[in-house]
């Protein structure tokens, strides 16, 4: 399988895992089984990170110039669809404040992780296949 | 599909020299995977590392990269080569 193909995978397990927040939350009406998917959350993140070679978490001065501005041009987009994500979100929760705790919960991670992993979660699905290393 | 904003000879003379892409990269100092984008003309380096690729291979900027399309090599040229290598 290209790489390609597999940091996509990657992509769709982890926007999966945020729509599987406010489910279970639903599902159960509890926060504990909601907080426990922080424990898959997070892994996903770091395979992300992985996947694109660290470029949105590395420190700047440890990108090359085409990071950099691989980097720098993936945050013009981003910015405004999370601007209005939060802003949506901030709707969600003002309406699940009549829900249980768990669905409340479920959303406010599942927004809080969809504004965080959105720059990941665009160069994830964007990057090209790799180069190979020795190159023919 | 557009043509790139530049060309770029740098996987010819890289190829011709045995490099591989890590080794150029790591001279250079960039990533590999640049070193690549570069290649394939969709990525235009900066004035600095497209000076530093030309020092590497100790050739002028514009041998490795233009604004035109590089000529194809012809039968003349290759016919040079092999008798310069002889």
């Amino acid at each position: 399988m290209q790489n390609r193909q597999r940091r996509r995978g990657l992509a769709t397990a982890f926007l999966a895992l945020l729509a599987a927040f406010p489910l279970v939350g639903w599902m159960t009406g509890r926060m504990w089984p909601v907080l426990v998917l922080l424990a898959p959350y997070a892994a996903l993140s770091v395979l992300l990170a992985a996947a694109t070679y660290g470029i949105m978490d590395r420190p700047l001065r440890g990108l090359d110039e085409r990071e950099l501005e691989q980097r720098r041009s993936l945050f013009r987009e981003p910015y405004v669809t999370g601007t209005s994500l939060g802003i949506v979100g901030g709707l969600v929760m003002a309406a699940g404040l009549g829900a249980e705790d768990g669905l409340m919960m479920g959303t406010l991670l599942a927004v809080v992780g969809l504004l965080y992993g959105l720059p990941s979660l665009v160069f994830t699905w964007t990057l090209p296949n790799d180069d190979s290393v020795i190159g023919e | 599909m557009s043509d790139p904003p530049f060309h770029s000879r740098l996987r010819l003379v890289r190829t011709e020299r045995n490099l591989s892409r890590k080794d150029l990269a790591t001279a250079v100092g960039v990533h590999y995977q640049t070193i690549g984008y570069i290649e394939r003309g969709e990525y235009s380096p900066s004035l600095a590392l497209a000076l530093k690729l030309a020092r590497y291979f100790d050739l002028p900027v514009e041998a490795l990269f233009s604004l035109d399309p590089f000529p194809p090599l012809d039968a003349e040229t290759l016919m040079r080569r092999d008798v310069g290598t002889d």
